[in-house]
């Protein structure tokens, strides 16, 4: 019995060995379920043999770059924004990139780099704002620093939509609070932003408290916020963003030069509702 | 000099030396809570790791990793029932040792939990506490004698995960017939020089348990330093109880990516055990000190290092006095005293689709026993174990082969191999399953000695298909030879020694709502059909149901639960008595959140409807009692 169980074992171990030069190279920052099931999405499409991954947190200081070019792989996925800033000074292969909120921030700004924001479109939540809720003035609470270049996007969707946005700047939670009470009569709208600096568990309370005192709905980008009392979210899944990076590497990997996959944003999200806060604000929304 | 009595409570047994220790914790708690309120904020680092930007899309336990095999995987790739509970879970259950934990966890059973800090005992759907590896940083806290852990000596402030498994995981843990408790404490904290938290309690009959927490990194060093006393006279006759803990964590971050990592973990126990037979009670005092040195490193981008150090000393005594005369009654008191030293390393390699873990261990300890005066057991063991385990992930299928070889110089050679596999069938529904081969080390205890072994069987599915629900359910089959068991001849009295084969089969079923309104319901049921296989019977003392019910609700400010577990003990004969649900409120109102500090008001109402839940008449559990207390964090 024992022999025939270690029989088995070294079948089981010398499977998938022999692929020392992976078609694909993934490195990631952690073992985190969202990471995990965004790179199943992504291997269900792209169609590849063999798949090398480099977890960072396992790694540790290691020098990922080069572990990268020594696999000498076709394609490079990078995971999570810890990934793409470790793998930025690659030139010379394909970076495809998956669950990274602001890549602009990450300095990988080579030809070689394409992929999948996380966040959905500017003009989904703005379009949302106007016809669902009725609003024409939509607050947003911002450090720069960290989500300039998605309220840059919504500027440029708000003028198409006839919207107007009032942004107000705040570097941290109190001044995001601060700067929450001076919108009291200006907006009809708030829409939450991923700002590490502006969303803590205190702030999005306060959110929710001048929500229902002004009776302005508050829109965000997790599903997680409606029990918090926002009103609605629109949410990514992982494993979508991930078979839609799959897609974008099979067409480089079929020949496209990756600067004519240009970077794409998520083309499926899915709007929740928290039925109680519309009926609330007197808004009958729907799913 | 007067003779100290045999009857004294924890309060007195333990002398000035436990009052100076409690009193300066409690001077210790308002030190740290006036310099909280005057001290000049710290600002938090402000940082972007792939874990905080997550943290804004999803709920903390929906990022979780397990480390069933000794190398993180993603809980979507094991193929074990594991359950896990992070800190905040903990914390939420106001609870004050490790068996508060347990015992709201699904297909646990707890018993002898009198008290807080009381010398409990837990089993996992009929394997025994003697089957059950409890690990705090990798090193058990089971003794070498018995194999029992005393979980009730366990402080909850220093965990920041229980990793529980169910089943035989002896290809990687050793000798885990039963399952691992495994206990993943506290890291140092990343967000400043000088955090922490000091927490006081208190209850009815004398019940006060305080804790506090000091963490931070000035550069690349980290610290982690906790230390606490529980005490309670107890509930019911003879039921005091006393916990001292200290714990440290250092760890220095090298300049090229390692890291060296110190631990020290004092544990001292010393509850009162009940009246047994209207005739005697004992107490206990279990004093544990654990301590790790650890170095982790990568060697190369594909091969990482880790190798470990370990030290453990442990002294335990039971004294036992008549009730009648309070004088010492020498036939039940007993002593032990054990040294564990030993080592570990561990190399894991990624390639291709591999994750491969491998490692050595070596482990010398020894145990000297003393009954009634003298020492009837003296003995050591050497043990050398080898370990090989792999996660092979492909596509939507993981498959986790292990094997681990054990000699060691007291009991003999061991090999235990596992297979385990997961199928992700759509991103919301996984399917696991898992068989592997168990053992649990022959006990230094002679009566003991045998080598049990067993195999088990398991199927599970997990799903979230259907909207705003999270269901679980695993089929399982535990079967266990070689169990040694003693009877009477009742002719001639003398004992017979026996070998059994126990079969345990059933099912478990566990479920959780999404939060709505701040609130959700979590249920857990595990049936369990436990057969000696020799006489054909049910196993007596395995609890055939179980039930676990919760309604949460948490608004950031305010947040309750109240829960409600029911255990069948399946247990005629011992005079105990189980018919009822026991249930508990927690509360806790956060009345100040502030940037860099919180405090909250907590109170616990326990056993609100006065039920009857224990296996063993001796060992009631207590009626309605409350607690309430002040948690600072900063």
């Amino acid at each position: 019995m024992n022999r025939l169980i270690l029989h088995i074992l070294a079948v089981l171990l010398l499977w998938g060995f022999p692929a020392f030069a992976a078609e694909v190279v993934v490195v990631q920052g952690e073992r985190m379920a969202p990471f995990e099931a965004a790179l199943r999405g992504f291997e269900a499409t792209a169609g590849v043999r063999s798949v090398e991954r480099f977890v960072l947190s396992d790694l540790r200081g290691a020098d990922v770059a080069r572990a990268v070019r020594e696999a000498r792989p076709r394609l490079v996925l990078a995971v999570g924004r810890d990934a793409l800033v470790r793998v930025r000074e690659i030139r010379e292969i394909p970076v495809v990139y998956l669950m990274v909120a602001a890549p602009e921030t990450t300095g990988a700004v080579g030809r070689n780099v394409t992929g999948v924001e996380m966040n959905v479109p500017a003009e989904r939540y703005l379009s949302f704002c106007a016809k669902e809720l009725g609003g024409r003035r939509v607050g947003i609470i911002h450090n720069p620093a960290r989500t300039g270049a998605q309220v840059r996007e919504a500027r440029e969707a708000a003028q198409r939509l006839g919207i107007t946005l009032v942004i107000r700047r705040a570097d941290d939670p109190r001044e995001a609070v601060r700067e929450l009470s001076t919108l009291k009569g200006e907006v009809d709208a708030l829409w939450l932003l991923p700002d590490p600096s502006v969303v803590t568990r205190d702030t999005v309370e306060a959110f929710a408290l001048f929500s229902q005192q002004n009776r302005v709905p508050l829109v965000a980008f997790a599903a997680k916020y409606l029990q918090h009392g926002a009103v609605a979210a629109f949410e990514v899944d992982p494993a979508d963003m991930g078979r839609q990076a799959g897609r974008m590497a099979r067409r480089i990997l079929d020949g496209a030069s990756p600067d004519r996959v240009p970077p794409e944003q998520p083309a499926r999200s899915h709007l929740k509702v928290n039925p109680t806060t519309a009926r609330n604000l007197g808004l009958a929304l729907k799913e | 000099m007067p003779a100290p009595s045999p009857f004294n409570t924890a309060k007195t047994r333990v002398g000035t030396s436990f009052r100076r220790f409690s009193s300066l914790l409690l001077g210790l708690f308002f030190l740290v809570v006036l310099s909280i309120l005057t001290a000049p904020r710290t600002v938090h680092a402000d940082t972007d790791s792939d874990r905080e930007l997550l943290e804004l899309y999803y709920e903390p336990h929906d990022l979780t990793v397990t480390s069933a095999t000794r190398s993180p995987r993603p809980l979507s790739r094991s193929a074990e029932n594991i359950t896990v509970i992070s800190a905040d879970e903990i914390e939420a259950l106001n609870a004050h040792t490790l068996a508060d934990v347990l015992e709201k966890i699904p297909g646990v059973q707890v018993a002898y939990n009198t008290a807080p800090g009381a010398a409990a005992g837990f089993e996992f759907a009929g394997a025994t506490t003697r089957h059950i590896q409890v690990l705090i940083d990798g090193v058990p806290l089971n003794d070498q004698l018995d194999n029992f852990a005393l979980v009730g000596g366990v402080p909850v402030q220093i965990i920041e995960r229980i990793e529980i498994v169910k089943s035989p995981v002896s290809s990687a843990w050793s000798s885990a017939l039963g399952g691992v408790v495994n206990i993943v404490t506290k890291e140092p904290s990343q967000h400043g020089p000088f955090t922490g938290s000091a927490s006081f309690s208190g209850g009815e009959n004398g019940t006060r348990d305080a804790r506090g927490e000091f963490s931070g990194t000035i550069d690349r060093f980290g610290y982690y330093l906790s230390g606490g006393n529980l005490q309670s006279n107890g509930f019911r006759p003879f039921s005091a109880t006393e916990n001292n803990n200290l714990y440290a964590k250092l760890r220095w971050n090298l300049s090229d990516g390692g890291s060296v990592r110190l631990t020290v973990n004092y544990l001292k126990t010393a509850p009162q055990e009940a009246i047994v037979l209207d005739l005697i009670s004992s107490r206990l005092t279990n004093r544990q000190l654990q301590s790790t040195l650890a170095l982790d490193y990568a060697l190369t981008d594909r091969l990482t290092f880790n190798a470990m150090l370990k030290g453990t000393r442990l002294d335990y005594n039971r004294f036992v006095t008549l009730l009648a005369t309070g004088e010492p009654y020498l036939p039940r008191t007993v002593a032990n005293d054990e040294k564990t030293v030993g080592g570990a390393t561990t190399l894991t390699w990624r390639q291709g689709l591999h994750t491969l873990t491998g490692g050595v261990e070596f482990d010398h300890g020894s145990s000297e026993f003393i009954k009634a005066g003298v020492k009837t057991i003296d003995v050591t063991n050497d043990k050398y174990s080898f370990f090989l385990n792999d996660t092979i992930a492909w596509e939507r299928f993981t498959l986790t082969p292990a094997v681990r070889y054990e000699l060691t110089s007291h009991a003999g050679d061991h090999f235990s191999p596992s297979l385990g596999a997961t199928l992700s069938l759509t991103d919301k529904t996984l399917l696991r399953f898992y068989t592997a081969s168990g053992y649990s080390m022959p006990l230094l205890n002679p009566d003991y000695a045998s080598q049990e072994r067993g195999w088990t069987l398991q199927a599970g599915i997990e799903s979230s298909e259907i909207p705003y629900l999270w269901l679980k359910g695993t089929w399982f089959r535990n079967t266990v030879d070689r169990i040694t068991a003693y009877e009477y001849n009742t002719d001639t009295w003398e004992e017979i020694r026996l070998s059994e084969r126990h079969v345990r089969e059933g099912v478990e079923v566990q479920a959780k709502t999404a939060s709505l309104f701040n609130s959700w319901f979590t249920a857990g049921y595990v049936f369990t059909d436990a057969k000696n296989r020799r006489t054909g019977d049910e196993i007596p003392g395995v609890a055939r149901h179980t039930w676990d019910l919760g309604l949460h609700y948490d608004d950031r400010t305010f947040r309750g639960a109240v829960t409600g577990h029911f255990r069948w003990w399946n247990n005629p004969g011992g005079g105990g008595q189980y018919k009822d649900f026991i249930w508990d409120l927690n509360a806790g109102w956060r009345f100040y959140q502030g940037r860099n500090a919180e405090a909250e008001l907590f109170v616990t109402g326990h056993n609100l409807f006065d039920g009857k839940q224990y296996p063993l008449e001796p060992y009631v559990n207590p009626d309605r009692w409350f607690e309430g207390g002040l948690r600072i964090k900063w």
